[in-house]
This record gives C-alpha cells, structure tokens and sequence, in this order.
C-alpha cells in the first residue's frame, strides 16, 4: 500500500541530535524529580520509538488523503472534552482511557498542520482571499475551543503554525502583513473575553514582573532566574542545583526543565543544548527546502515552526522573556503526550524526507489509489 | 507553480527568523547566567540559607556551698511534620507517654492535612532527652533557655531577675549580667522550598559559648534562716518594710540579706516594684541609738574617757541650747561609760559626744565610710547622709549624731562600720561574690575576703572594751530579750523616730526599731542586723521588735555552722 522507504534517506544526523536530546533529557528529568519519573519516562521515550518506527512504514500521502477526517476526528473529541472531560489542576485538557489519559488538544497540533497543508498543497501564488479565511477558520475554530478548556500554551503555538504555512504557501506580503497587524489590533478583545483571571496575571507577572505578587506569575519567573543566574558558567554541577534540588523551582522536571539544565550544567553546556536544537530546527529547515512535493514541503514547515516555537517560548519563559503559558520543552520534559506528539511529529518529518523523491506524476498515481 | 527557487527562499527565512530568535535566546541566557550571576547567586543563598541562633545558657547563681539559687534550664518545644510521620500510632503512643499527653489526641493531630503541628510547648529537660533518644522521624524539637529561681522568693532581693530575653534586670542578675550572659552561637541551615531543613555537609556551626557561673557569699540555709525570723517578727509587728542582714564579721562577707516584702523572681510580674526593692542598699534610716558603740570607741580610742569613768545623767532630762533630751528607759543617776551604752542612756552619750568636739568626731566617723556607698557588687546602692563637719551646727550637731540622728546609713553600711567592733578593729569592704566559674568549670575570677579598707580602732579597744560593753547590753542592759542560753551575744539596740513628711519634725508615731548583734562574742561568727520600720501592734523598741529576731537567726546560724554552745563548753570542762 505504501511506497517503498528509501532507506538511504533516512536522516541520521537529526537522529543523532535526536538521541543526544534524548539523553540530556532523561538524565534532567531524573535530577529534576525521582527514579520512579526516570522510569516513566524511559517508558515514555520506549514508546516514542515505537511509534516513531511503525509510522515510517506508511507513506505520508495516507494522512494527506485522510487530514480532513483526522481533523474532524480531533475537532469532535475537543468538543467532547469540554462536556465530559476530567478536570486535572484546574483545567479540562485530558481524556482518561482505562489508566492512560489522552490530551486531544496536543494532537491538534500536528493535526492542523496536516489538514492547513493539504488545503493549500496546491494554491497559486499569492491566495485568494477566500483561501486565507478558510485557513484562519481551520486554525481559529480548535484554537477558541483549546483556549477554553484553558490551555492557552498549546492554543497559542497554533498560530505561529499558521502563519509559517501561510506564508510558505506563498501568501502575498501584503496580506501577511495585514494579518499580522490585526492579530495585534484584537488582541486587547482576546485579553477581554478568552482569558482567564490566572492566564492575565501570568501574563502581567511577564510585562511587569515586579508589580505582581502572585504566586504563579512572579514566584516562577523569579525562581527560573535565579536557578539559571546561579548556575554561571560551569554550572553546579547535575544532580547539585540547589534551586533545583531544593525544590525552589517549580515544575522542575516539565516545563522549567532548562533552567534545572542551565542551573546545573552552567552557561556553556546550556548552549550546547541550544545548538542542539537549533542544528534539529536548521536540519528540518533543509528538509523542507529539498522537498519538491508541497503538501510534504508545507507538512514539514508546519512541523518545524511547532517545535521551534515550543522551544523558543518554553526557553524564553525560563529566562523570563516570554509568559509563562506551560509550553514543554520536546523531547526533555518529562510527559507522555508531549513526548509521544514530538515522536509523531518527527516521524512525519521523516517520512517526508525518505519520501520525498517521489515525482509529480506518480504522485497523482498514488492518490488516485486512495 | 512557481519555481523551487521561490519556495526554498521562503523556507530559508523561516529558518532564519528562528536561528535569530535562538541567537537572541542565547544572549539573554549569557546576560543572566555570566553578567547577573553575582546577583542571582545571592538571592539563592538568601532563601536557602538560614542563619538559625544557637543560644547560649546563662550562667548559674550559686551559693557559698554549691546550692543553685537561679539556673537556666533548656526548654524544649516538640513539634512535628505529619506528612513525614510514618507510623502514627507508635509515634502517638511515645509521645503520649513521654508528654502524658491523650494517645488518641495526638493521632488525631499527627493525621492532619498539615506540615507543622505543635505537639507540646515549653517541656522539661529529661522530656525532651527522652524523645531525642526516640528519634522518631517527622518529630522535631526547637528550644530555648528559660531562668527558673528552684528555691522561689529565697534571695530574690540579691538574685533579682531577668527578663523574656533573659537579660539581667536587677540585682547580681544585673551587675553581673556581661558575665552571666553567654556568647550565642549560630548554625547556617539550608531550607527547601517547603521549609524543611537540609542538613549539608557545609552547614556551618558556631557553638555558643555559655555563660560564666557566679558563686556567692551568701549561704542559702543562713538565707533561708534570716528570711524566715524576718517573716515572723514582720508578722507580729506589721510594720512598713524591715531588713535583715547577717554577715561574716571576720570577712564582710554577706551571709543571708533580707527585707520585708519580698517577691518571687519567677513570678517578678505579679509583685509590685516596692516590693522588689533591695531595702539592705536603697534606702536609708536614721540609726538611732546603734550609732553609741561606735561614737563611744572613738571616745575610747582617742583616750578621751575609759570605760569605768563615771557620768552624771541628770536622771533622765536635761537641756543643751534650749533642747531638753530624755532617756527612754528610764531616768539615770551616775552610769560608767560603758553603762551608758548598756542602758542606752542618750543623755550620757550627748555629753560623751561633747566632749569629743567636731573635727574628732567627723575624722572618726569618716573612716567608717559612712555616707559613702561600700562598694558591695549589687546595683542601685546608696550612700547615705553623712554631712561634712563644715555645715555641723557647734553643739547641736555632736549631740544629734551621738545618739545616731542627723546621719542616715542603708542597713548594710551599717553592719559594714559595726563589723568593725567584733573583728577587732578593721574596717572592712563588703562582699557578696565569691567567685567566677566558667562553663568549663575553671575559676576566672576570684573575689577574696576580707579586704581591707582600714584600721579604725585598736584591737583593745575592740575586743576588750567594746565587747564586754556590748555584752552587757545583751545581759543586763536593753537587748535582753536577745539573751541567749546557748551563745554569749554583744548587740545594741536601736529605737529612731523617724522624720515625718516636709517639717522635718520627728514623728512619735513612726519609729525605727532595730537591733544588731554578733555571736559568740569571744569568738564572732556571724554578726546580724534587723532593722523594722514603722512597727505597728503597740511596740517600736528595737529591743522588743527586732531583737527576738535576731537572737533566733544567731542560734539557728550558729548551730548550722556546728559553732558548740555554751552548755555543751562547760559540761566538757
């Protein structure tokens, strides 16, 4: 059913930077929390290969072909999650399936990607109008609902998705720019209607850090700080961060797992995790542009830009330049949806590049088949 | 299609756009961990780091024999985390029998929802030993020093008291305080997030340096003696406020020293501030007839009269300058010169003062220090009156202060100038401190007795004439209600009106009876003053207020100090 893999395309330099990631990961999350999360997320990291593997198999065209069901598919179970969905900290975001828990709203991510790029595989140069509203739709209508269960974090990384398959789909500069104008023009609405108290105070905490005393603004921006302000040139040292292993920090082992990597291991290994991923990002940049299929083109961007993003805003809130909206860092948090999207996410990534030789006119042959 | 050309120039910036933000990213990362490291380093200590107060324990107040007379003891507070007790009910169980606290109480306590619960406040040394000995996790203990008085109001006006933060306030607790006082250490804890302590291999400890203990003169069973004969002449008399004090003629050390009323340091809140004055050293009185002896001894040491000279009292009135003198106990033909202080005549004394002139009588006097402070180590002394001989009136003034008026003594200058008679002629400084040892039981300081201030009077003089005289006063004379069966005593008794209000006029109701004495007169072992003022129920001699008293504190004394009565001498012999 599929094409065959061409294994010589297989990326070994992102699975090399994959597996250092990986490794730096596991070894924080341990310092940052217990055996007991060591485990879990080796299990995790277990599972990520697995279905990393499994979807090398199927060729990418299957998810173009069935995007818009997946979409819907996900769109339905977000719905469904604001009925019936368990409350975990004071948000709806999770499924509980026997033992296991399902956030819909992390798949929602990779879903849009998929279903923007098979929207605009094929546009002209420039789109439409038409074309732009239905994209801002496809993006809005799981964002609003993803915003309300509240996960602001995850609703927010959807529009640089949007915006980076927009333009890399060849919107007109122009109109670029107008979105980006009146996204910043309704913001203030947003703030108005979307927010929740919390989520205004975080981001207040973010502008005036020191006006705020709430706890959950002020206290985490700060402790971040401190730990990676502790932590010099050299670090302290792993397992010997004080911020870290005193328990200052909060959500050591999840989303402020990099400032318990800068705290530790000190600025020039910080950096080295920095180059790590901007080698990953650069490297699904070159995928991108070798891609001559636009669907796979347009997929990886989309992907890519998700990851950045998730770093850039999950390294920019521990050095305290971006709000705090609980966005993981990939690939070292600790968390199962998170690590198991990222794998996803990759895998895509992948198969896109070991695929990608396939030319126009046997294209259309293998989606006819479907 | 546009060409792949365009495409790969559109993902190009994309990617660009995200390695700037990343540069940037780093640059902010630099800023904070290479440029604000300093700053951010010291915030971290700051919360981690706790400098916690290892307090030092107060000396002890000890008496001449060893017996604590105020001690600090370590009270402990037991509190506890319940999320880290693991086995409620046995921990329930111990500290419910250590504490004697209610077992199912406590397990109600230890399962609370809560990271601290106090389990019991402010508990006993052997208690708090015994639950350490346990260590039993998620039970923790703080303490602190506390000063206790175990032998409550004994001492109280010489011990006086600290307060909450154990600073000395009055008495040696105050003139001692920088020695008693300790050096507290300190211990530097690090403390989680959740405030719980972390104990790292460089905590670092400054161990307290505890304080010096101080050994007094006073002897606590002559303390306890002196206190309970003033309490129960306080009880028959009534009076204002009254003190005793016995003392080591041979050394000046301070025995026991009393007044009346007296207070409970370990309750100082609950007593008026009157009552907590030290009367021995704050206050002076007019010494009335006590000040004969020590006139009649400069008279003698000046060779001016011998004690078998004889006067004539004009039996009982006689008028100097318009002023007409009585004596109290009745009228008196020719009287000795020793006579005249054994019945206490005040006629035979003004004539003896006379006779003695101005400059003698000052010159002498001022040897005994009188209206100046003795120097004893206990805060808030007083001088006196004593006034220089320029403002003496001619005669008026050496007849007023031959029978111990127009001069004013606190109790212990008193007995200091009257030590002078049974130890032979030396004047000595008074002492309440023995001794200084330090924690590590080592003398620091020592504060020997006697010292010497200066000779006032012939050894003869002392013990051949004063003595016998002051015999007399015991056998025959006004203090026979001090006789004792037991011990030969010398005294004199003392009866002063007191000056009533502005006129300056003496009082016939207010009066000042008063009694001293030293035993056994050949060989003096202790000498004791009981001074009471304002005596009510009908009675102010100092013989009938004040020597009963201290005719008991002298044989009780004596007999605790294994001096052998007379009785048991002569059935020897």
């Amino acid at each position: 059913m599929s094409s065959k893999v061409n294994l010589r395309n297989f990326d070994w330099l992102i699975f090399l930077i994959l597996c250092t990631i990986l490794t730096i990961g596991v070894f924080f999350v341990w310092s940052a929390s217990s055996e007991r999360f060591l485990f879990k997320q080796i299990i995790w990291v277990a599972m990520g290969f697995t279905l990393f593997f499994t979807l090398l198999y199927f060729d990418y065209l299957l998810f173009e072909h069935y995007a818009y069901i997946i979409y819907a598919s996900v769109l339905f179970l977000l719905i469904l999650l604001l009925g019936i969905g368990g409350s975990v900290k004071g948000s709806q975001r999770w499924f509980s399936i026997g033992s296991f828990s399902v956030q819909p709203s992390e798949f929602m991510k990779i879903t849009l990607v998929l279903t923007l790029a098979r929207f605009l595989r094929y546009k002209k140069y420039g789109l439409g109008l038409f074309d732009i509203g239905i994209s801002l739709l496809l993006a809005f209508i799981p964002m609003a609902l993803i915003m309300k269960q509240p996960d602001l974090g995850t609703a927010l990384i959807l529009v640089p998705i949007l915006f980076s398959i927009l333009y890399a789909a060849g919107i007109r500069r122009s109109y670029f720019l107008i979105l980006i104008g009146t996204g910043l023009a309704i913001s203030p609405l947003f703030w108005m209607f979307m927010l929740k108290s919390y989520q205004k105070l975080r981001i207040i905490g973010f502008l005036w850090p020191e006006k705020t005393t709430d706890w959950g603004a002020g206290y985490h921006r700060l402790q971040s700080l401190i730990a990676i302000g502790s932590g010099g040139l050299f670090g302290t040292g792993w397992g010997n961060g004080t911020q870290n292993q005193m328990k200052f920090l909060p959500e050591r082992h999840t989303d402020f797992i990099f400032a318990v990597i800068a705290e530790e291991w000190g600025f020039l290994r910080a950096c080295l995790v920095l180059l790590l991923y901007i080698a990953f990002v650069a490297c699904g940049i070159g995928i991108a542009r070798n891609t001559r299929d636009p669907y796979g083109r347009l997929v990886v961007i989309g992907l890519v830009t998700m990851f950045a993003t998730q770093i850039v805003v999950n390294v920019g809130m521990t050095l305290g330049v971006a709000p705090i909206v609980g966005v993981t860092l990939p690939f070292i948090s600790y968390g199962g949806s998170s690590m198991l999207t990222s794998f996803v996410a990759l895998s895509i990534i992948f198969n896109v590049k070991m695929r990608s030789k396939i030319d126009l006119a046997s294209r259309r042959l293998y989606e006819m088949r479907y | 299609m546009l060409p792949l050309k365009k495409h790969r120039f559109w993902v190009n910036s994309i990617g660009v756009f995200f390695i700037a933000v990343f540069i940037f990213l780093a640059i902010r990362l630099a800023g904070i961990q290479i440029i604000d490291h300093d700053k951010y380093t010291k915030l971290a200590k700051a919360q981690q780091c706790k400098k916690i107060e290892l307090p030092a324990r107060r000396g002890s107040i000890l008496d001449r024999n060893g017996n604590t007379l105020a001690e600090s003891l370590q009270v402990g507070s037991i509190y506890a985390d319940p999320t880290e007790v693991e086995d409620i009910p046995h921990v329930a169980y111990h500290l419910s029998k250590i504490l004697k606290l209610n077992s199912s109480k406590l397990i109600k306590l230890l399962n609370k929802d809560k990271r601290f619960v106090w389990i019991k406040r402010k508990i006993g040394d052997e208690e708090l030993r015994a639950i350490a000995k346990l260590s039993l996790k998620g039970v923790y203990m703080s303490h602190e020093y506390h000063r206790f008085y175990p032998n409550q109001q004994l001492g109280s006006h010489i011990l006086g008291f600290t307060n909450i933060d154990e600073k000395g306030i009055e008495g040696i607790e105050l003139s001692f305080d920088d020695m008693l006082t300790g050096k507290s250490g300190y211990k530097l804890i690090f403390r989680d997030a959740l405030q719980r302590q972390i104990i790292t291999p460089d905590s670092k400890v400054q161990l307290p340096k505890h304080g010096n203990t101080v050994v007094l003169t006073i002897d606590a069973t002559i303390q306890h003696i002196v206190e309970e004969e003033l309490g129960i002449a306080c009880e028959k008399w009534m009076p204002s406020s009254a003190t005793a004090i016995a003392m080591d003629p041979m050394t000046g050390e301070v025995l026991g020293m009393a007044n009346y009323p007296t207070y409970n340091p370990n309750h100082f809140k609950k007593y008026h501030s009157n009552n907590r004055r030290n009367l021995a050293i704050t206050d002076c009185y007019e010494p009335g007839s006590l000040m004969k002896p020590i006139v009649l001894s400069g008279l003698l040491e000046e060779g001016i009269v011998r004690p078998d000279d004889v006067l004539f009292c004009n039996n009982g009135v006689y008028e100097i300058k318009g002023r007409t003198l009585h004596d109290t106990h009745g009228g008196y033909g020719n009287l000795t010169v020793a006579e005249i202080v054994s019945y206490s005549s005040n006629i035979g004394m003004a004539k003896l003062g006379l006779l003695m002139g101005i400059q003698k009588m000052y010159q002498y006097l001022k040897q005994f220090k009188f209206g100046e402070k003795t120097g004893i180590e206990l805060p808030g002394e007083i001088g006196g009156i004593f006034r220089p001989a320029k403002q003496w009136s001619d005669t008026y003034s050496l007849v007023s202060i031959s029978i111990g008026h127009e001069v004013a003594v606190t109790p212990l200058q008193f007995i200091t100038a009257f030590c002078t008679i049974p130890n032979g002629g030396v004047l000595l400084k008074p002492g309440i401190i023995r001794s200084m040892v330090s924690n590590d039981k080592k003398i620091k300081e020592e504060f020997p007795h006697p010292q010497l201030v200066r000779r006032v009077m012939n050894v003869n003089i002392a013990r051949n004439m004063m003595n016998p005289i002051l015999m007399k006063v015991v056998t025959e004379g006004t203090g026979k209600s001090a006789n004792l069966f037991e011990y030969d005593l010398a005294g004199k008794t003392g009866t002063s009106q007191k000056t009533s209000g502005e006129g300056k006029r003496y009082s016939h109701e207010k009066y000042v009876g008063s009694f001293i004495a030293y035993a056994p007169a050949e060989q003096p072992r202790i000498c004791v003053l009981v001074m009471i003022n304002e005596p009510q129920n009908g009675a102010y001699y100092g013989g009938t207020v004040a020597a009963p008293a201290v005719r008991e504190i002298i044989r009780r004394s004596l007999l605790y100090l294994g001096v052998e009565p007379l009785k048991f001498q002569m059935a020897m012999q």
